[in-house]
């Protein structure tokens, strides 16, 4: 058995009458035990069982919950696994996997590791290894869009902000332990004095300490407003994206609230479909300077935005559960719509709208119709799997290159294609129910997105309680050593949050800003 | 194993290993090597130039002392030469915690060479060979990685040093130098020849001065060439080659390596002026004298060491930036001429004048190159410009005034070998025996040189011998931290120690390296059971001590006596004073506090029963009791990741699902754990999770297949 304990939230973030927290590892059933009320009663319970009780925090009651145990190797993993299934929303879960990972028994799980422990147990048919491995990519990438999402813009620019004056402030305590010997003043920051220094980390260290708490208290306030699945509306000009999002829109009147969106580059609005909290979004939202459409792929498909349009639609994209690629199939032929589509995003997240499908459609996309048969129209393969992403999807092709020449996954992709029109048949139903049907077959997307969003918080959280030790400890006069250790530790997350490391920054900050050296 | 020999000059045919370079690293490799019994050639351009110090005439310093620590621990030279040879010791940071206090000793130049010329004459088994390593004979055979066959060597050609730069340094002159156009002597030059202080007798190694080619053969080839493959010796404008002042580069090596394929880079490092001793003015000049009692480096070493020598400070100023300034134009730096990369921690004074203009000074120290020798090396002021402009920088600073320079300064630029080629036991992957270390794998430093030497000697035995390897991790040792940190990241400017290197730097501490080490010291040969025995004795000494400061409590009279805090925890405003209520806590306790060392528990009357050192060592792991563990916690979260080996299958044939950029760094560096792997830049949590399915199904397949076939 793994010698750390994990634990996340198995279910979508969101509105909903339950959550279920998983936890896997030697610690589960003690540490759930520890929380659980009556004391007890969950250490004693044989495997597959379950019990009611409150979770508890000290003396304060969090939740009533349901909580089931297994035991090792009856379970998922393979380890003693508990699964407490806590009321939903978005403040129960949270309270509850907080609760669990301040114990620090636990550690939060990274993407697919549940699948990855399963499998290493034994509880995965070896044959599966590729698919496991698939997902685990798959699920990385959506955790990674998910952290994108969450770290757009404004936040991510004020992380770096933190990240560098923490940076700094660790290579003044380092250059001081590592490179200034007794008695050669050398190493001194042109600022003056050691003890100078000294006090200056420390307000540093204080400012970048409240940033964070800022962030942490207003980060409660800004996941709200992220909820949702983000679903992006994409093509090439005059494909027909607004009307589509009109039209997607429309039928939700009671409610839906569109809203131009805080940019004036993108459309949103939040929708819910069939207890799915989506946000759909157009990236038509600015009106046309349209320059000469580029033959294929991204830049064609985007070139009604000008640049910083571009921009910001780009990262919708790259950071969107789903892009849904409106084809106009009287203006494409089916090998420029599957090239575009590709360049678009990887087939793992992409959707295709055959639109305007009510005006005569042309040959070859009737063709590629009735090529497809009977079929439902949004049947893709991906939609048989388990909505929690437990089975392993077969790998798509988000690894292939852009290619003139669309590759089989692309046509494949675009003969999966929905038909859809604002007017007449075939109307709107097709593809809403297309894209909700891939969102719940993408479990991974959902579940990412919820850990995305914890383990951000929990990253803020350690890096805050980092500074807030090695300022103390500044202050204690304990060793710059120890501090060094609590800021590096603290910061070790938020770098990797940002898909940095810390070492190799310091070393640098350390030579440009002190003139080191005998 | 013995060593045949083949002709008359009493040169060997076969030995069992090869060592190209005789410096701080080759020095080590050698000594592990023979003490492991194995029949050895070093082989060196000077045999008077044995662990030449081409620079500061120091051992030691925050995280170089910490190396010299671990080797002298595990049983290597290094320790036990500068606690010989030095002259000035200090311990560095004493002022701040105990996992960055360091240990520095000025040395005499000749005598640590002297030193470890004595040492390899002590040596049974090994052959030094004055002689130019020339080429690396290998065999090929298809479908087969190349295999070395031995080195051949050819005389060396002192003609091509440029006259006038005799190829000496400080006291240790050698007979070679005046005998340039001699390639005919043949008698073994007598052990301690160059060694004035200390005639050695010479059980042990034979020493020879090649007089025509030859070829030896080897199973096991370890280069130690430091600066000297391609090397370019860089003054103003002017560049010749050579490896080091007054030797000449290895070219045939260098070309010889580049023909069998390897990767090479290009580095540079510089070194200051030296100064004649009676043309400096000490007078005003601020000396710096050793601690007392001097802290030694030897762990296992009794004989007593000595402070010896003064250091003295002086400082830059205005008038020297502007005499550097209006001279950069012929500076090789930046006329653009040196192209390798440079240390940024050791930068040229030009370096240091350009980059920060705010500085109004810079502290250079004058160190004494040792007790007879009258030249002084002054740290700070590195440089490769003019002659004619180091002299007239130098005179502006005080003391300098009318300071003769005997040798210039002069910058190196050399050849290194791409690290992503080399494995954690300093296998040069690609040539099945060779092995590389010192600053040829792109490192600076006698001490990471010598760390090297060492583990590559262990492991050339090893390999000669067919046992596993030795294995350091990076929670072992910095030396772990060093071999780990070449083989998952090529250096891009010459690498040098830094604790904060170390993820574990509380734990890796100079004063506990004994603690760490000797048991693989001891399994390995280095160290003799009765050295072993002594240090496990101080061990146990340590804990028994702590017991007693776990049992003894604070009294109200003890509390009476306590010592007010120092001036300076005053003046740092450290910790609040015991009180009233800290009556009844243990001493152990109390020590966890800044404020509280072993020093305040004497002053209040505790008696100790244990040594200065043994009580810092005790200081240090109390007042780190706390991160020592959770930093247990995490060596042991990391163990499963640190001990999963990949399989050679899934390095050629990586998982299609991984990341491009891991891929492509995994079949570049080839990591052996799946921990190396995860160090590398671009390998990600997902790809190390990807990896864990490969190497679970690898050792599946293998299983079946063994039942099955
Ligand atoms: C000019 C200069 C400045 C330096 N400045 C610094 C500094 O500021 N700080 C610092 O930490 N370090 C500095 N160093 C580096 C330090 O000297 C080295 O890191 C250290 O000595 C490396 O040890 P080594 O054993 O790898 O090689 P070296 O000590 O260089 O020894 C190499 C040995 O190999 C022999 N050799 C090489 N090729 C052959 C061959 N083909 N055949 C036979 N023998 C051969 C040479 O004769 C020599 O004895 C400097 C070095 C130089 C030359």
């Amino acid at each position: 058995m793994h010698a750390e304990t994990i634990a996340a939230q198995a279910t979508a973030a969101g509105p909903a009458a339950l959550a279920i927290i998983r936890l896997s590892g030697k610690e589960a059933i003690p540490l759930a035990d520890r929380l659980f009320a009556p004391a007890g009663r969950l250490a004693s319970l044989p495997g597959r069982t379950c019990a009611v009780g409150f979770l508890r925090d000290g003396d304060e009651a969090i939740d009533q919950v349901v909580a089931t145990v297994f035991r090792a190797p009856h379970s998922y993993t393979g380890e003693d696994m508990v699964e407490i299934a806590c009321h939903g929303g978005e403040q129960a879960p949270r309270r509850v996997l907080d609760l669990i990972l301040r114990s620090g028994r636990a550690r939060l799980a990274r993407p697919g590791e549940f699948t990855l422990r399963a499998f290493l147990n034994g509880r995965i048919d070896l044959a599966q290894a590729e698919a496991v491995e698939a997902l685990i990519r798959a699920r990385s990438a959506a955790g990674a869009a998910a952290a994108v999402r969450v770290l757009r813009g404004d936040l991510s620019r004020a992380l770096r902000r933190i990240l560098s004056g923490l940076t700094e402030s660790l290579a003044r305590i380092e250059a001081e332990l590592d490179v200034q010997e007794d008695g050669a003043p050398d190493v001194l920051a042109p600022g003056g004095p050691g003890s100078r220094s000294a006090a200056e980390t420390v307000r540093t260290l204080a400012r970048e300490e409240e940033r964070l708490r800022r962030l942490l208290a207003a980060g409660r306030g800004a996941a709200r407003q992220e909820e949702g699945l983000r679903v992006v509306l994409a093509g090439r000009p005059n494909a027909g994206k607004s009307s589509l999002f009109n039209a997607l829109l429309a039928r939700e009147r009671a409610i839906v609230s569109p809203h131009p969106s805080t940019t004036r580059d993108v459309l949103e609005a939040a929708v819910e479909w069939d207890g799915l909290s989506i946000r759909l979004l157009d990236t038509a939202g600015v009106s046309g300077s349209a320059g000469a459409p580029v033959a294929a792929g991204l830049c064609g498909a985007l070139a009604d935005l000008d640049l910083e349009g571009m921009r910001r639609a780009r990262e919708e994209i790259a950071s969107a559960a789903l892009v849904v690629h409106v084809v106009d199939v009287a203006a494409l032929d089916p090998a420029q719509a599957a090239a575009d589509g590709e360049a678009l995003a990887p087939s793992g997240r992409r959707l295709t709208a055959l639109h305007k499908w009510d005006l005569p459609v042309p040959a070859d996309w009737r063709a590629i119709a009735e090529e497809r048969g009977p079929r439902a129209p949004f049947a893709a393969k991906d939609a048989a799997s388990d909505a929690r992403g437990r089975a392993g999807r077969p790998p798509g092709g988000p690894r292939r290159r852009p290619a003139i020449r669309p590759s089989l996954d692309a046509r494949q992709g675009i003969a999966a294609g929905i038909p859809s029109s604002v007017v007449g048949e075939p109307g709107t139903d097709a593809l809403r129910a297309g894209i909700v049907a891939r969102l719940c077959a993408d479990g991974a997307g959902i579940e990412e997105a919820a850990l995305a969003g914890d383990r951000q918080r929990r990253l803020l959280e350690e890096a805050a309680t980092g500074v807030a030790r090695a300022r103390g400890l500044l202050l204690d006069g304990a060793g710059g050593e120890l501090a060094a250790f609590e800021l590096r530790r603290g910061m070790d997350g938020l770098a990797e949050l940002l898909g940095e490391r810390v070492g190799p920054r310091i070393l640098d900050e350390i030579f440009a800003r002190f003139c080191v050296g005998k | 194993m013995a060593s045949e020999r083949a002709n008359r000059s009493g040169l060997p045919r076969r030995v069992d290993a090869v060592v190209v370079g005789g410096g701080h690293a080759g020095i080590e490799a050698a000594w592990g090597l023979c003490r492991r019994g194995h029949a050895v050639a070093l082989v060196t351009f000077d045999a008077a130039a044995l662990a030449r110090m081409s620079c500061n005439p120091s051992i030691g310093g925050p995280a170089k002392g910490q190396l010299a620590r671990e080797i002298d621990a595990l049983g290597g030279l290094m320790g036990r030469l500068i606690d010989r040879a030095g002259i000035h010791f200090r311990m560095l940071n004493r002022g701040k915690g105990p996992a960055v206090r360091a240990p520095r000793a000025q040395a005499d130049r000749a005598a640590y060479a002297a030193e470890a010329r004595a040492a390899m004459d002590r040596l049974s088994g090994l052959w030094l060979l004055e002689a130019e390593a020339l080429e690396i004979v290998t065999e090929t055979a298809p479908g087969r990685p190349p295999r070395v066959l031995g080195v051949r060597l050819g005389p060396v050609d002192w003609s091509r040093v440029l006259p006038g730069a005799a190829h000496s340094m400080g006291a240790t002159r050698s007979p070679g130098g005046g005998e340039a156009g001699d390639p005919v002597r043949s008698e073994p030059r007598a052990a301690g020849d160059d060694a004035p202080r200390r005639a050695m007798p010479s059980p042990g190694a034979a020493t020879r001065r090649l007089r025509e080619p030859a070829e030896l053969e080897a199973r096991a080839v370890i280069l130690t060439t430091g600066t000297f493959l391609g090397g370019k010796l860089f003054t103003g404008m002017e560049d010749r080659s050579g490896g080091r002042r007054g030797e000449p580069a290895a070219e045939s090596l260098a070309a010889c390596l580049l023909r069998m394929g390897l990767r090479m880079g290009r580095l540079k490092t510089g070194t200051p002026p030296r100064l004649r001793r009676d043309s400096i003015d000490w007078n005003g000049l601020v000396p710096q004298p050793g601690d007392e009692p001097p802290p030694r480096f030897s762990f296992y070493e009794t004989s007593p060491v000595r402070n010896r020598a003064l250091c003295h400070a002086t400082r830059t100023n205005e008038r020297t930036h502007g005499v550097i300034r209006g001279a950069l134009d012929r500076s090789p730096l930046f006329g653009g001429l040196i192209r390798g990369v440079g240390p940024r921690y050791c930068p040229s004074i030009e370096d240091k004048v350009v980059r920060f203009p705010e500085r109004e000074s810079h502290q250079v120290f004058l160190e004494p190159e040792g007790l007879d020798s009258d030249e002084v090396y002054p740290n700070g002021v590195s440089t490769s410009l003019p002659e004619d402009v180091q002299v007239r920088f130098l005179h502006t600073l005080r003391g300098l005034e009318e300071a003769v320079v005997v040798h210039p300064g002069y910058a190196v630029e050399y050849d290194f070998l791409h690290t992503s080629q080399l494995d954690e036991a300093l296998r040069v992957r690609p040539v099945e025996g060779l092995f590389a270390a010192g600053q040829i794998n792109g490192t600076s430093g006698y001490e990471e040189a010598a760390a090297q030497g060492l583990i590559a000697g262990l492991q050339a035995s090893a390999q000669l011998e067919g046992i596993a390897p030795l294995c350091l991790r990076r929670s072992d040792a910095y030396i772990g931290v060093l071999i780990d940190d070449l083989v998952t990241k090529v250096p891009e400017e010459p690498y040098r120690m830094f604790t904060s290197q170390s993820e574990y730097r509380l734990l890796l501490r100079q004063d506990n390296a004994d603690r760490r080490l000797s048991a693989l010291g001891l399994s390995w040969g280095l160290l003799s059971p009765e050295e072993h025995r002594r240090a496990a004795e101080r061990w146990a000494s340590t804990e028994t001590e702590r017991g007693r400061l776990r049992a003894t409590r604070l009294t109200r009279a003890a509390l009476r006596r306590w010592p007010p805090a120092s001036g300076q925890a005053r003046a740092e405003q450290r910790g609040a004073p015991l009180a009233e209520g800290d009556v009844g806590r243990s001493y152990e306790e109390l020590l966890r506090r800044p404020a509280v060392t072993m020093d305040t528990l004497a002053k209040a009357g505790y008696r100790s029963q244990v040594s200065a050192s043994e009580a810092a060592t005790l200081e240090a792991d109390i007042k780190y009791a706390g991160y020592i563990e959770r930093l247990a916690k995490e060596i042991e979260e990391r163990r499963a990741l640190e001990e999963a080996v990949i399989p050679i299958e899934l390095l050629d044939e990586p998982p299609p699902s991984l990341s491009r950029e891991a891929m492509d760094r995994l079949r570049q560096h080839r990591p052996r754990t799946l921990g190396q792997a995860a160090r590398l830049p671009g390998v990600g949590p997902c790809d190390v999770s990807i990896l864990t399915i490969g190497i679970r199904r690898a050792a599946a397949l293998a299983l079946s297949g063994r039942t099955t076939g």
